[in-house]
Order: C-alpha cells, then sequence, then structure tokens
C-alpha cells in the first residue's frame, strides 16, 4: 500500500463518522485542542442544504410517492413505510450499499455529512441504575462497568447544549435532565394522562423528552411546530451535528472536514501495541490514503464501526481488532416496536390545536421496577410512546359515504384518535451477530456484513403484555372501538442498533473498557451504539452522546498526561 | 412523531396506490356529458371517462371547486403511470375494468353513461358494500385484511390526492405552514375547518 507521507496526513485526532456520536467527539476534541480530522463516507452536505425544508405536497412530483426505481434503490431503507421524495435523500441507496441477510434485518441509513442526526425522531431519555445493573443482577451478557452515577454529569453536560424539552418527573428509573420548557399535551392527551396516573399505579403519561427547541438556545431555535424536521431544519429547531457540534468545532480552527471517505479499517502498529491510523478509499477516485493520529473516535454508527473493527486485521489481532473475547459483532440489539393500541374518543368534538407538534407522549416503563411491579413471564421492561390528534381529510377512510355532504364532512375536523406504541427492551444475546462476508466487497472494496438476529422469547412474551396494557389503559381512559396490534416486523426496523462491540470489564468478555477504549489498542475508542451492554428500552441517542462526551474528555485528559 | 406523520401521508398512497390494486376507478358524469377533453396516457378512454365522473360523484363542485375541476383524473392517469409497476398497473386496471363492470351489472350501463339516478343507485350499492378502514400506526397495519372495496380505495386515494392540490392545500382548507408555535387546546365553532397540512 502506498503510505502518502504529507503532513497533512498527521493529525491528534481522526473521528470516523459525522452523526450524531461523531459529531460530539469531534467538537470535544478539536475544541479541546487538537487538530481533528473527520472522516465521513456520504456526501459533503452544510448546515441550511435542505431542498425539501419547504415544500408542501403539492410541490412534490407524484405528491411525494416514489416511483417503482425508486423503491428499487432504496429496496431495504422503504421496508420503514415512509420513504419518500422529500426524505430519500438522506437515507442510503441499498443498491449501492448492499449488505446481506441470513434473516431479516432492516438495516436504516444515512450516509451523509450529519449521518442520521438529521433524521432522527428526536427523543431522548436517560438511562437509569435499573437499567445499568439488570446484567449483573440477572445474570445476562455482561455487567456494565459504569453506573448511573459514572454518566450523570455527562448527560447534564450534553443536554445543557443541545436543549431538550421535557418535564421533570422525579422518576428515579427515569431521571430528569436539563430540560427547556416542556411542549404541551393537548386536551385528549391531557384527559388520558389524568385517567392513567389516577387508575394505574406507577404508570405516568407525560409528554416526549425531544431535542425540539421551545426557546431560542445557544442561538438556535426555536422551532416553528411544523414537523418537517426528518429534512433537516433551517430555523435550526432541533439538535443536529449540522446545527450545532459540526459548525461549532469548526470554530476553533482545528477541524478538518474530509467528505467521500469510506474508513476500511485502523492500522496498528505492533512496535507501540496501539493504533497509528486508518485506512480510507476516496469515494469519488476510489483512491487509497492513510491518515494518521495519536487518537481515533470510531463513531461510524452501531454496525459501521464494529465492522471497521472486524476488518482491521493484525498479527496482534488475527479475528479483528479488540476481538479476543470473540464478542465483536455478537450481542446485537435493537429495540422491539409497533405493538400496542389505538383507539377513538367521543367527547371532545369541540376541541382542536394548532401547530404541528414535532413530539408525542411518552409514557416510562413500569414494569420489574420493585418487587410490586414484578412480571413472572419476561424480564426488563417497555415505554410507550405516541399520542392524540384529530383526523384530517384522511378520515376518509373512516368515514361512509360520497358526494357533496362528504366533502363537507371531510373538511371538518375529524374524529379524536389515540396510539400508543411500545419500544421494549432487547436482551444481549451472544447468537444474535453481525459478521462480514469477505467474499462480497462493497463497491469501495470493503467486505459486506450479514446480518443473523432474530427476537427472541423474551421479546416475544413481553410484546403481549405490551398489546394488552396499552389496550387496557385506553379502554380505562374512554376510547371505544380500541384495537390491539403486533407487527414484529424485524430487528433493526427500531433504527436503534447496537451493542455489537461492548463494555465491560474483562477483555476476555469484552470489545471495550469503561472508558470506551477498545481492550488491547487503547487509542482507539469506540462510543457509538456498538459500546452498549444491554439495550434499556428508552431512545439511546442521548446515551451515545454523554459516553462520547465522558471519553472524549478523557481521551483529552490522557493525551495531556502523555498517556496515550 | 415523524414517523407518525410521515406514515399518515404515504399510508394514504400507499394502501391504494402501491399495492396491487389501486386506485380509482370509473364513470363520468350524466348521460349527456360523454366526452373526454384531454387525451389519457395511461387509462383507456373509456376508463378515463368513467373515472372522470366517479371522481365528480365523489368529490363534486360545491361552493368549492370539485375533484375535476382541480384536475385530479389527470392527475390520476399520469400518477398510475409514474408510481406504479407495469404489474400492479395492468392489476389496478383490470380492478377498475371489474368495478365498470359491476356498474353495467346493476344499471345495464357503464358509469360515465349513467343518468344522476343511476349513478347514485349504482355508488349507494357500491358505498353500502364498503368497509371502513382502520387507521394505521407507524406504517403498522391495524387490520390486516383488505376490507375495502374498489369505490374505498378510489375514495381513499382520490381524497387525498384532492386536498393535497394546491388550490385545496392553499385556498379551501386553512393553510399554515410556519404555525411557528402550538396552541394544545382551543374551542372551535361550527365553522373551523381542518388544517391542511397534517
Ligand atoms: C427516522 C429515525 C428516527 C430515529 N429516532 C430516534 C429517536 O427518537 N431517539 C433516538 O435516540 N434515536 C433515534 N434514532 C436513531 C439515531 O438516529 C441513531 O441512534 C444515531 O444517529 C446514532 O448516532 P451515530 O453517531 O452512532 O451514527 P449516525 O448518526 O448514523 O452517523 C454515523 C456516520 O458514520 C458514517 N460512516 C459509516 N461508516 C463509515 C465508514 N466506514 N467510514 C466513514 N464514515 C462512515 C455514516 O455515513 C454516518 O454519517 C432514529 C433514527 C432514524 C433514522
Ligand atoms: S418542527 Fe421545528 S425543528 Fe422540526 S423542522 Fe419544523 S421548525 Fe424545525
Amino acid at each position: 500500500m502506498m503510505q502518502d507521507q504529507s503532513n497533512t496526513n498527521y493529525y491528534d485526532a481522526i473521528v470516523v463518522g459525522s452523526g450524531i456520536s461523531g459529531g460530539w467527539a469531534t467538537k470535544i476534541l478539536a475544541e479541546g485542542g487538537m487538530k481533528t480530522l473527520m472522516l465521513e463516507r456520504g456526501r459533503m452536505l452544510r448546515h441550511g442544504e435542505y431542498p425539501t425544508a419547504g415544500l408542501d405536497p403539492w410541490d412534490m412530483p407524484n405528491r411525494g410517492v416514489l416511483t417503482p426505481e425508486q423503491n428499487q434503490e432504496y429496496n431495504k431503507q422503504t421496508r420503514t413505510g415512509w420513504i419518500s421524495f422529500d426524505n430519500k435523500d438522506m437515507f442510503v441507496k441499498d443498491v449501492n450499499n448492499p449488505y446481506d441477510e441470513d434473516k431479516r434485518f432492516d438495516w436504516i441509513r444515512g450516509y451523509q455529512v450529519g449521518g442520521r442526526s438529521i433524521t432522527w425522531g428526536r427523543q431522548t431519555y436517560r438511562l437509569s441504575d435499573l437499567d445499568f445493573e439488570a446484567n449483573a443482577k440477572e445474570g445476562i451478557g455482561v455487567d456494565w462497568p459504569i453506573r448511573y452515577k459514572d454518566l450523570a454529569p455527562w448527560y447534564d453536560y450534553v443536554e445543557k447544549y443541545v436543549g431538550i424539552s421535557g418535564q421533570a418527573m422525579g422518576l428515579p428509573h427515569l431521571p430528569d435532565g436539563q430540560f427547556l420548557p416542556p411542549m404541551e399535551l393537548n386536551c385528549v392527551e391531557q384527559h388520558t394522562k389524568e385517567i392513567i396516573e389516577s387508575t394505574f399505579d406507577s404508570r405516568y403519561l407525560t409528554i416526549g423528552r425531544v431535542t425540539n427547541l421551545t426557546q431560542q438556545h445557544n442561538g438556535r431555535g426555536p422551532c416553528q411546530y411544523r414537523n418537517r424536521c426528518i429534512r433537516g431544519c433551517p430555523y435550526s429547531g432541533y439538535f443536529s451535528s449540522l446545527s450545532s457540534t459540526i459548525p461549532d468545532a469548526e470554530k476553533s480552527g482545528n477541524l478538518t472536514i474530509r467528505a467521500n471517505s469510506v474508513v476500511l479499517s485502523v492500522i496498528y502498529d505492533e512496535s507501540t501495541g496501539k493504533a497509528s491510523g486508518v485506512r480510507i478509499v476516496d469515494a469519488e477516485t476510489k483512491e487509497t490514503h492513510e491518515f494518521f493520529a495519536k487518537v481515533i473516535f470510531l463513531n461510524a454508527s452501531a454496525i459501521g464501526s464494529t465492522s471497521i473493527l472486524m476488518n482491521s486485521i493484525s498479527d496482534r489481532f488475527p479475528n479483528g481488532m479488540g476481538n479476543d473475547s470473540d464478542q465483536l459483532g455478537r450481542n446485537l440489539m435493537d429495540h422491539h416496536y409497533r405493538v400496542g393500541a389505538m383507539g377513538f374518543i367521543d367527547g371532545f368534538e369541540d376541541k382542536y390545536y394548532k401547530g404541528r407538534r414535532p413530539n408525542g407522549i411518552y409514557i416510562p416503563r413500569f414494569r420489574n421496577l420493585d418487587e410490586a411491579t414484578k412480571r413472572d413471564d419476561y424480564l426488563r421492561g417497555f415505554g410507550y410512546q405516541g399520542g392524540a390528534g384529530r383526523a384530517g381529510f384522511d378520515q376518509s377512510a373512516y368515514t361512509d359515504g360520497y358526494g357533496a355532504e362528504y366533502k363537507e364532512q371531510l373538511m371538518k375536523p375529524g374524529p379524536w384518535s389515540m396510539s400508543l406504541v411500545g419500544f421494549g427492551e432487547m436482551l444481549p444475546d451472544p447468537s444474535n451477530r453481525v459478521y462480514l462476508n469477505h467474499d462480497k466487497k462493497d463497491p469501495y472494496g470493503m467486505p459486506t456484513v450479514t446480518f443473523d438476529c432474530e427476537f427472541k422469547d423474551n421479546e416475544l412474551a413481553m410484546r403481549k403484555d405490551m398489546k394488552t396494557s396499552a389496550a387496557e389503559m385506553l379502554e380505562a381512559a374512554g376510547f371505544r372501538d380500541v384495537r390491539e396490534y403486533d407487527d414484529l416486523g424485524a430487528p433493526g426496523l427500531g433504527i436503534h442498533e447496537m451493542g455489537t462491540a461492548r463494555m465491560g470489564h474483562d477483555p476476555k468478555t469484552s470489545v471495550l473498557n469503561k472508558w470506551n477504549q477498545v481492550h488491547g489498542a487503547e487509542n482507539v475508542f469506540v462510543t457509538d451504539g456498538a459500546a452498549m451492554t444491554s439495550s434499556a428500552c428508552q431512545n439511546p441517542s442521548l446515551t451515545y452522546m454523554a459516553l462520547t462526551a465522558r471519553a472524549a474528555h478523557y481521551a483529552l485528559d490522557q493525551v495531556k498526561k502523555k498517556n496515550l | 412523531m415523524e414517523r407518525r406523520e410521515a406514515m399518515k401521508n404515504m399510508a394514504l398512497a400507499m394502501g391504494y396506490t402501491l399495492s396491487a390494486s389501486t386506485l380509482a376507478s370509473l364513470m363520468t358524469s350524466c348521460g349527456e356529458q360523454v366526452t373526454l377533453d384531454w387525451p389519457p396516457k395511461n387509462f383507456s378512454k373509456e376508463q378515463a371517462l368513467n373515472v372522470e365522473t366517479l371522481c365528480d360523484a365523489i368529490i363534486p363542485k360545491t361552493d368549492t371547486p370539485g375533484a375535476k375541476e382541480l384536475g385530479v383524473p389527470q392527475f390520476l392517469d399520469s400518477f398510475i403511470g409514474e408510481v406504479m409497476t407495469e404489474a400492479d398497473r395492468a392489476a389496478y386496471l383490470k380492478e377498475l375494468d371489474a368495478f365498470i363492470q359491476l356498474c353495467v351489472d346493476s344499471q345495464g350501463k357503464q358509469l360515465y353513461a349513467c343518468d344522476e339516478a343511476e349513478k347514485k343507485a349504482f355508488l349507494d350499492e357500491q358505498n353500502a358494500q364498503n368497509k371502513m378502514k382502520y387507521p394505521g400506526i407507524w406504517g403498522a397495519d391495524m387490520v390486516k385484511a383488505d376490507m375495502r372495496n374498489f369505490f374505498g380505495k378510489f375514495k381513499d386515494t382520490l381524497v387525498w390526492v384532492f386536498f393535497t392540490t394546491k388550490v385545496a392545500g392553499e385556498e379551501i382548507l386553512p393553510y399554515d405552514p410556519v404555525p411557528g408555535g402550538y396552541d394544545a387546546c382551543f374551542t372551535i365553532t361550527p365553522d373551523t375547518k381542518s388544517w391542511s397540512l397534517g
């Protein structure tokens, strides 16, 4: 391999990936004085470059519905059911980015500067010691090497910068954070909250905790209630790397962003026992380059970072970097969802709302918290998202008739309905895994990945409860025609894939230590979802941010002390 | 909520346009008016006449424009060409033909050739046979079996296309592209209309 020796290939730090976690690593390292190179496989994208942000349905070809050719290009991303003209360019074309499935796995990705921080749902919840202690208490997987107290200051730290609107509740298992004023519940949600809280022990309903800004924050926002966040926000109304961490990192003068740079592997130096840099392919020229640094952060998202480690083969690491334990690629988790109930409610016909609130409700976990809430049929728990709303013209599907009267009716606010959508914890299981297929390379010469992962008995047992508990709450609140549903789909669909390079105390059973350093190559940090030792049931990205902030500060400190 | 909102729009489209069976149907206005003043690309002329009649019957002109004035039939003609595979389109048109035939069986003529009374008789029949759909959540279908008849499915697509025309979206329904805030609960009057953007 040709080695490019020009000075520009030497940095203090390299960050692989520019999404939620990579943006954070970059900001902290660059602001900490490190000359930092951010490598991103996707195209360059700058804040404000959101061509579909202002389009109404009538502005889009075919009202936004994709053509069969486009559907073919996005044939796995479209399993979500909502890829359309307005958001497709923020997701990968599967034809160019193939992967295989021993069992169905929906790998939903965004390859561009900003990653999936542009398209994410922005729900942000802390984990607690109920989560960090669960593996050890139950003898599942391995113990987390950290506890809530280790992460709490870093949750504070990132929340203050990000800006999260939400309601403090004082629940030990869903710790409060640094909140901006909460968004409001509409009247049906408020009614449902009151009934649930007065009828059921340990059950609460609150407005979602979300990175949409209810007031100006660090020069961003506020949110204008358009609910078009997935296209990118010209108002900087929510948190993305593009709107915040990346531009702030650039202000330090220490950041170089190199887009179209597909990282293939981390280079291991046998003489120092550390990584020396990374190897990339330029996606446009197809040329190979090497870049060198003291510290390397892998933030290519769980599967991305894991596959880079797997493809980093050396005499020291014949099975992939950090893989002495054979756990690299194993314990793949997601959240299982699309299970719950919905119903209609009468009595609020004279009430309506204005604005498209980009947020819903949250019902925090209420199972297996303590002896009183313990279940015999499954471990761990779930939370619900969802919300209430009034139908607009889409009431056509359940409105009888045709003609002038029918037309008039469709123009009036329709029935109120509410949905509860469970998000459940998935247990780590070494047989749920992803592995490299060295016989099939992607267009950049990187071995493709194959998924072999499924939901198991604990998840399936939990779903029964997720379904009936949702229906039970809606019925208690007076909803009619309550319907339960359970649409299992496949892992990946929750878009919370994680766990494939887990943190642990012991190099024999884990890939990362308590500072997210790769066992055996301690100047390599992995701080995205790959690090997760268990999945909890909360949306995970806030935890990736806190882990990243903690590890990046640790790295700065270690560099200062000349330990790295 | 992003997912849910996006789904709400897509579901209307997909429920009927992307699945093997899709949109539409037929018929045109009453007996006298049996000419088509636009050249269909994907419908046959006869299918187009029936589609136009059906559009007009479901969303007629009132004090606001109807589906026909806003060019919905032409849009549907182009839409099925753009968003369906050839096989899906063929299946869809077959369903449309079957629907046209139902009218012939019932009234002795195609919908576009029916007079007002015949049209009403047939569409009342179709309406009575149509089953209500349950709204889906975030891409998960609440009801697996497809309970809508062609008339019902056509209605869903037509309504969605009609209310997402620029005229309906900006002038017929209250249009609020940048709400700027959230009023969680206000009391409406009998004249309050639903928002154009969902
Ligand atoms: C529609 C949607 C809704 C979601 N809702 C929520 C939510 O409400 N709450 C929540 O917590 N999470 C949510 N998520 C998940 C959230 O987006 C991810 O957890 C988060 O983005 C992960 O951050 P990351 O930094 O690990 O990866 P990403 O944000 O995915 O960024 C990874 C980056 O690395 C780049 N990359 C990958 N491989 C390479 C390589 N080999 N070389 C160079 N660069 C590479 C990618 O192109 C990408 O830009 C949602 C996701 C989606 C898509
Ligand atoms: S809802 Fe708010 S954050 Fe989302 S795109 Fe609109 S203004 Fe931006």
